[in-house]
């Protein structure tokens, strides 16, 4: 993998979309990802890297990022607010521009994909016609040569689709909503060589127009993709996302303690 | 001695304190269902998709066992009435009133809530309790969709309109039924409409209210305990059966205590004893 390591400059002056201050999490499951005294801050059109090893399982993580469990200390902020309080018609406002890509269960069963894709959006009252022109030009731009199965895969249950257009169908709905932050857990865990340009093609774009990626990648079981912009990485030591005082020996990380590759 | 009395007392406690909490608990998750729904921008279409559903399954296609198990208990309330109008001597004109009363005011609602419950009610708590286990929940509280707008607020009003609807069905098919078995036992020998003039003289608007909120409250705590059962299953796909078992009991137990309430409540009698 040839990977582009300069310094995210560009990135540093953007406003943060994620701030983490001071975050400690820790579950009791043996794949989960901990957190110690964490601070760190995701900007406008940063990509973020974190390499997992392969028992590694980042979906509490990311739930914690988004709300859904709350930190054992220290703050969260998505796009300057954070998930307390009793206010959760905000919150669910808050997450309704942040796109998620999961590496297990990702679907309604009882919904078709099409359904499951649209019930976001227009359960936030996106117009209908918008939704479908949205997902024609999503359908279009991620799935290269694989339309008519994507296209096909739309009317069925997500159990009776084949993983790697599932997980097209997947970017779909990350992607539709025009997300703020983008998360990945383990994107490219089905998905075929030649669908990788375009969904590097669509991530590009999106950090230029000001989305945040958060990339939860493989320890080399998982393909590896290259991007052109700058790629910030954060670093795990004993399965934790440890704060300044763990890193004083590390040689690279940045002043919010994730380290920078 | 004095330790095993403690002891007790402290179990005794916890179990008070445990049926306190899950009786406030439901008590509230209903609350929040009635604001939810009171609010026009919870109805987005996918909710009102989930509310049509629910509402096709639990009451249009509940519609001929209802009908059946209606026509059951109709015949089986003519042949108890008419052995006690035989045994006790009063006339036959009194079966009408008596059935009547009897239908609207306890069987119907409870017949309602017993075929919701054991059609629906279990299938709800299913669902939700295979949905939690999967992980489907996070999957939309991911995407900012609240669970208790999408999942729990559409189908408990779905299960509240549904035992009304049903109710009311029950109500006229055991009516019916009780006619004609009546009419064939020679037990009952008015023509239909005197029958139904009979009926209708009887019926006064405190029925329709006891009616109405008993069948509405009923189901509404039915649906609520089966939601909460089943979207409150921690673990794995294996805890679904438990919880939805458990589910069935607890609606039934809280049918049962709601329409015992509500009767003395509306009607300011227990048993044979006026309070008062």
């Amino acid at each position: 993998m040839i990977m582009n390591r300069q310094s995210p400059g560009d990135t540093q002056s953007s406003p943060p979309v994620l701030e983490l201050d001071q975050v400690s999490f820790r579950r009791r499951g043996e794949t989960s990802i901990h957190m110690d005294r964490f601070s760190a801050s995701v900007r406008a059109g940063q990509l973020i890297k974190l390499g997992l090893m392969r028992r590694h399982d980042p979906r509490d993580l990311v739930s914690l990022l988004i709300g859904l469990h709350h930190p054992h200390a220290g703050t969260i902020r998505y796009r300057g607010r954070d998930w307390l309080g009793l206010n959760y018609s905000r919150h669910f406002r808050m997450r309704s521009r942040i796109g998620r890509v999961f590496a297990g269960s990702a679907w309604v069963q009882s919904l078709t994909v099409r359904d499951n894709i649209r019930l976001a959006m227009s359960h936030h009252g996106v117009d209908k016609t918008q939704i479908k022109a949205q997902l024609n030009e999503w359908v279009e731009r991620l799935s290269g040569s694989r339309v008519p199965e994507v296209r096909h895969a739309l009317r069925n249950r997500p159990s009776f689709v084949e993983p790697s257009v599932l997980q097209i169908c997947q970017f779909i709905r990350a992607f539709i909503h025009q997300p703020k932050l983008l998360i990945f857990e383990r994107p490219l865990r089905y998905l075929v060589d030649e669908a990788q340009s375009n969904l590097v093609a669509a991530i590009e774009d999106l950090r230029s127009g000001g989305t945040s990626v958060l990339w939860f990648t493989g320890d080399g079981a998982d393909p590896e993709v290259s991007f052109q912009g700058a790629v910030s990485h954060w670093t795990l030591t004993n399965d934790t996302l440890c704060g300044d005082d763990h890193f004083r020996e590390g040689d690279s990380h940045n002043q919010h303690g994730g380290t920078i590759a | 001695m004095h330790d095993l009395f403690w002891r007790m007392a402290e179990a005794l406690g916890e179990v008070c304190v445990e049926q306190f909490n899950r009786i406030t608990s439901s008590m509230a998750a209903l609350c929040a269902t009635i604001v939810l729904a009171i609010r026009p921008r919870s109805w987005t279409p996918p909710v009102r998709q989930v509310f049509a559903r629910q509402v096709l399954f639990s009451a249009v296609d509940a519609i001929p066992a209802a009908l059946r198990f209606a026509a059951a208990v109709g015949i089986l309330l003519i042949v108890q009435a008419t052995m006690w109008v035989d045994m006790v001597g009063v006339a036959s004109e009194v079966i009408a009133p008596m059935l009547w009363r009897l239908i609207v005011r306890e069987i119907a609602p409870l017949l309602a809530c017993l075929v919701v419950i054991g059609r629906s009610g279990i299938a709800i708590s299913t669902e939700l309790g295979a949905m939690r286990a999967g992980g489907e929940v996070e999957v939309l509280d991911s995407q900012g969709i609240d669970p208790m707008t999408y999942l729990v607020m559409p189908r408990v009003l779905a299960v509240m309109l549904s035992v009304f609807c049903l109710a009311v069905v029950i109500a006229v098919t055991m009516t019916v039924t009780g006619y004609v078995v009546g009419s064939l036992m020679d037990a009952i020998r008015t023509s239909w409409s005197g029958f139904f003039l009979e009926i209708s003289h009887n019926f006064d608007i405190e029925d329709l209210v006891f009616f109405a909120s008993k069948t509405l409250i009923a189901g509404g705590f039915a649906g609520v305990i089966c939601c909460l059962e089943g979207i409150g299953v921690k673990g794995a796909m294996t805890d679904v059966p438990r919880a939805t078992s458990r589910a069935g009991i607890r609606a039934l137990t809280a049918v049962f205590a709601v329409s015992a309430t509500l009767s003395i409540l509306f009607y300011d009698r227990f048993l044979i004893f006026k309070f008062g």
